[in-house]
């Protein structure tokens, strides 16, 4: 305090001037934007040391937590006016300010937008997760700090937009590539041959190499896509195949010759198909095969008819169960689930969970998650973060229920009948 | 030379005549047009060689680098070449063009200098020319190649909008699959100016190349179609969230440190400060243990206590500045009652002058009463523009003093004073003998310039 004071007086007497109202032109701005928009800045002005003020125009009409300091750090009182400030800086070199605006970016779409007209060339910390899709200006410097993208931009009017958070194409392609592989992990795992899938897949990775996202990306949903219709079609011929066996040995236990050649010649093509991968074709034999068996005859037998039909109708029941809500395993019990609380008690919760969160609610409270992804169109490994990030969340339990996954509200937000 | 990008460097421009049309009986009438064009054109040229100029060279530096100013004037052999950015005038100074009014100057450029753009003036009288240089950390190449890796991650923001709506069902106009390739073809030009070293055009392109992705991404996220979303952004947010008021605290950390030195009562300020550090640990601890929501929590409390804090801060900053004015007051008290003891003692030797200083000084005394009711009444600001007054007026008290000695003895005295009310113990009394010592010599003074004066023509006058 002691040399403060000195310094001040030894100033005061070594000069004679009156000191004079004028604003002050900063030396350093920063301008350090939040992924909210929000925007911090940094001033630095220099002040006179005899000078009882410093008066300071800020960018943004409106502020909030503003904090003035001098070059030690010493809070200075100071008085806001219409067109900026007042600072006290009596004793001071070096008035340092700092305050959070909101006026200096815009949102539309899912475009952010900077404006500002700044009166010397300035520093622009864009958010984390920043990705700048247009400049008014070439900048003078541009390097990363912390993970933001910084800009120093000249002075004058300054316009950059950017998006904040949304995935590039070239991460879109990876995860693509990473869940079709996953998916044909999987199918490779039930037994089935997804040679085509591999190849796109093999594609898609050798576009991505290339740089070619936007190709790589396609290619690897088209993989999955194929993956999970390849071991849809291999379910059905499985199913048929069965059905088809099942017909034959009814058919020649009754005794009927006429038309079982054909059908087990059918089969057995059915099955070398199905052995080779090729499902499609495993699966119109198996449908052919079964037709001949039922079409079969000896003599005419309506108890055949009877037991064959029975027989087919348990075989696709089976086929049918498996691929279904098995409703043995699973009781939908009707609740009434408080959304209110819910939301109020997760702020943090986004848009996107939000809606799945409703939709699970008009549903009584709980979906299986294939339901959730068919609702709202999303891949696989979307709709599986999406559950992991609920539950950590504690919003959310998770069961199996005849080998697929039933997403259900935590019991404290229900309210049940 | 490396070129660099837009305005204000090496501006050029080009004049382009164009005629339209072949009817002949217009024929006279343009050849009149073309004369009087190369009229102007001429007396343009004329004027434009009438200009001193000036060259500066390379365009762009690195702060610690030279720019060579050269150039050639018209009569005059001095000119004056001002230097300055957005933050205003920097240096000024004078050269001599040599036998053939050519001149040549290097101009260091200080290490501490900010990227900015600079202006170089050069004046000759009533003539003047302008130039300029860019001061970055970056060569045109490296900022070229920094500019096109973001370009690059446009191209992806662009392409992810394309897979979106694509995954959407919706169709992509032929239009906006036209302006993507187009946009891809501009980075094509960029990285082929980059080879050949045409920063400016790679620049251009590159930035064509940003509108065009710019105008993809805007088509292809509509009122259905939602972007992709990092599945990381909660985390990223909380990281932000967590940098940004470490930030903060370590400002308001520093002002308390500083208040504390300088004998405020913070105690209270500087708990709470305590309750937000661990707040902001555990911040990152649950970050660090990938708890987000947690964290985001924890941050959210932080938030609210670090304005709070603000908040109190604020309201300390009056009492700040009061307690300074009242250290000002007293300084000015102790430094007017010095002066008075000094014309006191003076009297015996310079009786109509100390008279003269002692009704200026009473005169002050009652302004600083005044000042220091202002202050008791908590008008600070008004208390302190009040002692300004009173500080101008006392430093032309020694000022207008005839002689340097005798003003520098009196200013001696005042600072000496200053000195004393920060002082304690020891130093106290060796201080105050020392004001003694010099109010004794500058009384031994006046007293032997006034016996070897005998028409005693001494001016010492104070001011009111």
């Amino acid at each position: 305090m002691g040399n403060k004071l000195n310094i001040i007086l030894l100033y005061l007497i070594a000069t004679s001037i009156i000191p004079v109202w004028a604003y002050n032109s900063p030396q350093e701005i920063t301008i350090n934007i939040q992924s909210d928009g929000i925007t911090r800045l940094d001033y630095i002005f220099e002040a006179e040391i005899t000078s009882l003020q410093t008066n300071i125009t800020l960018l943004g009409d409106t502020y909030e937590d503003l904090f003035i300091v001098n070059e030690d750090g010493l809070p200075l009182e100071y008085i806001e006016l219409d067109d900026g400030l007042t600072v006290y800086s009596l004793g001071s070199t070096q008035v340092n300010l700092t305050y959070l605006t909101s006026e200096l970016t815009s949102k539309n779409g899912v475009v952010w937008s900077l404006d500002v007209d700044v009166p010397i060339s300035v520093d622009i910390l864009l958010p984390i997760g920043a990705t700048i899709i247009n400049l008014n200006e070439i900048p003078l410097e541009i390097e990363t700090i912390d993970g933001k993208t910084l800009l120093v931009m000249h002075a004058g009017q300054v316009t950059i937009e950017y998006t904040v958070d949304i995935l590039g194409s070239e991460s879109l392609a990876e995860y693509a590539i990473n869940s079709a592989e996953k998916a044909l992990q999987e199918a490779e795992n039930k037994g089935a041959i997804v040679t085509p899938a591999k190849d796109l897949i093999s594609e898609a990775k050798s576009l991505f190499q290339q740089g070619n996202y936007l190709d790589a990306e396609e290619k690897a949903s088209q993989a999955e896509e194929l993956v999970t219709d390849i071991v849809e079609i291999k379910t059905m011929a499985e199913a048929k195949l069965t059905a088809a066996d099942v017909a034959i040995k009814a058919a020649k236990e009754v005794g009927n010759t006429i038309g079982i050649d054909n059908a087990e010649s059918l089969l057995n093509e059915a099955q070398s198909s199905y052995q080779s991968g090729d499902y499609d074709q495993a699966l119109t034999y198996a449908d052919q095969a079964l037709e001949a068996a039922l079409s079969s005859e000896k003599e005419n037998n309506y108890t055949f008819y009877i037991v064959a039909g029975l027989i087919v109708l348990a075989s696709l029941g089976i086929y049918f169960m498996t691929q279904r809500k098995l409703s043995s395993e699973y009781t939908h019990v009707e609740v009434e689930i408080d959304l209110v609380n819910l939301f109020q008690e997760h702020p943090e919760l986004r848009m996107d969970d939000r809606e799945v969160l409703k939709y699970l609610a008009e549903n009584g409270g709980e979906a299986f998650a294939f339901d959730i992804r068919e609702r709202f169109d999303i891949p696989r490994t979307s709709t599986w973060r999406m559950i992991q990030r609920l539950q950590r969340y504690e919003v959310v339990d998770e069961r199996k229920v005849g080998g697929q996954s039933l997403v259900s509200i935590k019991e404290k937000y229900r309210r049940q009948h | 030379m490396e070129k660099h990008l837009f305005r204000l460097v090496s501006q050029s421009s080009s004049n382009t005549v164009v005629i339209y049309g072949s009817n002949e009986k217009k024929m006279k009438k343009k050849a009149s047009l073309i004369l009087i064009t190369l009229v102007i054109v001429s007396m343009m040229i004329g004027l434009a060689y009438a200009q001193p100029k000036l060259e500066v060279s390379p365009s762009v530096v690195k702060p610690g680098e030279v720019i060579k100013i050269t150039g050639q004037t018209t009569t005059r052999t001095t000119v004056v070449i001002e230097i300055s950015n957005s933050r205003g005038s920097l240096e000024s100074f004078n050269i001599t063009a040599g036998s053939s009014s050519i001149y040549s100057v290097d101009y260091n450029v200080p290490q501490d200098s900010p990227a900015d753009v600079y202006s170089v003036k050069l004046l000759a009288g009533d003539d003047k020319s302008e130039a300029s240089f860019i001061v970055s950390k970056m060569t045109s190449k490296q900022l070229a190649n920094t500019i096109r890796k973001l370009v690059e991650n446009a191209r992806k923001q662009a392409e992810s909008a394309l897979i979106q709506a694509r995954k959407h069902g919706n169709v992509i106009p032929q239009e906006i699959m036209a302006k993507y390739r187009q946009g891809i073809d501009k980075i094509e030009n960029a990285d082929n100016a980059i080879q050949n070293n045409n920063y400016v055009e790679a620049q251009q392109s590159l930035r064509e190349a940003l509108n065009l992705f710019k105008e993809v991404v805007e088509y292809s996220y509509g009122e259905d179609v939602t972007p992709p979303l990092d599945p990381e952004q909660d985390r990223l947010r909380a990281h932000e969230m967590i940098q940004e008021l470490t930030t903060q605290y370590n400002k308001l950390d520093e002002a308390v440190h500083k208040l504390k030195q300088y004998g405020f009562n913070v105690d209270l300020i500087e708990r709470n400060l305590n309750t937000l550090k661990t707040r902001l640990v555990e911040a990152k601890m649950l970050l660090d243990e990938n708890k987000i929501p947690e964290a985001l929590q924890s941050i959210e409390q932080t938030q609210q206590i670090l304005q709070n804090r603000l908040t109190a801060l604020r309201q300390m900053q009056a009492e700040i500045t009061k307690r300074l004015a009242e250290r000002y007051q007293t300084s000015l008290e102790n430094r007017v009652q010095s002066y008075i003891d000094t014309f006191r003692l003076l009297q015996s030797v310079e009786p109509v002058q100390s008279t003269l200083a002692l009704q200026e000084l009473q005169s002050l005394q009652l302004k600083l009463a005044d000042s220091s009711q202002l202050l008791d009444s908590g008008k600070t600001v008004i208390a302190l523009k009040e002692m300004r007054n009173t500080e101008y007026r006392l430093k032309r008290l020694s000022d207008t003093v005839n002689g340097p000695v005798t003003s520098q003895l009196l200013n001696r005295i005042d600072e000496l004073t200053a000195n004393l009310q920060e002082s304690t113990g020891t130093t106290t009394n060796q201080i105050e003998k020392e004001i003694d010592d010099t109010r004794n010599t500058l009384n031994d003074y006046l007293k032997n310039k006034r016996q070897s004066s005998s028409s005693g023509n001494t001016t010492l006058t104070p001011t009111g």
